[in-house]
């Protein structure tokens, strides 16, 4: 989910172009759909997963059964969709900020599983997934830093 | 066996990401052979068999565990990022680097105990 580029200055929130291609959206918007369609494709895979889990098969770890599930197809969407909101959201803004902000996946992911998928989430697992989301916001300038280094150096 | 796939599938995810990128960029290098062609192609194969085995392991894994318990491995991947900079790169460990892997680690570990 990080791709780098050059920051330049964030487009006016409402922009009407003569061409008539579509007005900028605005880049914390992107966010927030990058967030929401992550959360929804990973939900949607995960029931998709559990539908097929008593498939038998030979490979045992690899979930090839459960490719028959439309839930996983529509889980396959919803991440392509998560990919696009992202590439807006970093041409305009810092990668480091940008990463920061979707790590509100880290809140919405959990809260769909008890909302939808009715898992019991212990106050363990609630301080645990805090302990990732804190962690996440302190390395993110050096990750996305490193991260970069690591594409231009192989 | 369950940790191993669970790294295996954060390994592989970061690693079709990186070869990705690094497909991109030589792509728009000025002056391309045809050698180098036939490499970046190869590294965008790499990229995609590398994703595409993660993906399924990542299914594998739903099949069998929570959502909420599998999604904050995915944290790990900063902790790949950061180790492959300090061991191929020969980065300097910044203090906010180790203590954010640690708060993740802790947290991945708190996780797996649920």
């Amino acid at each position: 989910m990080e791709v780098s580029s050059p920051v330049s200055p964030p487009p006016p929130a409402s922009v009407e172009p003569a061409s008539g291609f579509r007005p900028s959206v605005h880049p914390l918007l992107a966010i927030l759909a990058c967030a929401l369609t992550n959360t929804a494709g990973e939900v949607f895979r995960k029931v998709g997963a559990a539908e097929t889990a008593d498939t038998p098969t030979t490979v045992q770890w690899l979930g090839l059964t459960a490719m028959v599930s439309p839930w996983v197809w529509g889980g396959i969407v919803f991440t392509i969709l998560s990919f696009l909101a992202w590439i807006r959201a970093v041409r305009v803004i810092p990668l480091s900020i940008a990463f920061t902000l979707s790590n509100v996946v880290h809140v919405f992911v959990p809260l769909s599983c008890w909302i939808f998928l009715g898992e019991q989430i212990s106050q363990r697992r609630w301080l645990g997934i805090a302990l990732v989301v804190i962690g996440l916001i302190i390395v993110a300038p050096a990750a996305a830093r490193l991260d970069s280094k690591l594409e231009k150096a192989l | 066996m369950t940790w191993f796939f669970i790294a295996l599938s954060v390994l592989t995810f970061v690693a079709g990401q990186l070869l990705l990128k690094v497909a991109l960029n030589r792509q728009e290098e000025p002056g391309q052979t045809g050698d180098r062609r036939r490499l970046v192609r190869w590294i965008f194969a790499g990229s995609i068999l590398s994703m595409a085995v993660s993906f399924f392991l990542d299914l594998g894994l739903l099949q069998k565990l929570d959502l909420s318990y599998l999604f904050p491995f995915q944290g790990m991947s900063v902790l790949i990022i950061a180790s492959a900079s300090v061991l191929f790169l020969k980065e300097r460990i910044s203090a906010s680097l180790v203590i954010g892997v640690l708060f993740i680690t802790a947290g991945v570990i708190l996780v797996s105990m649920t």
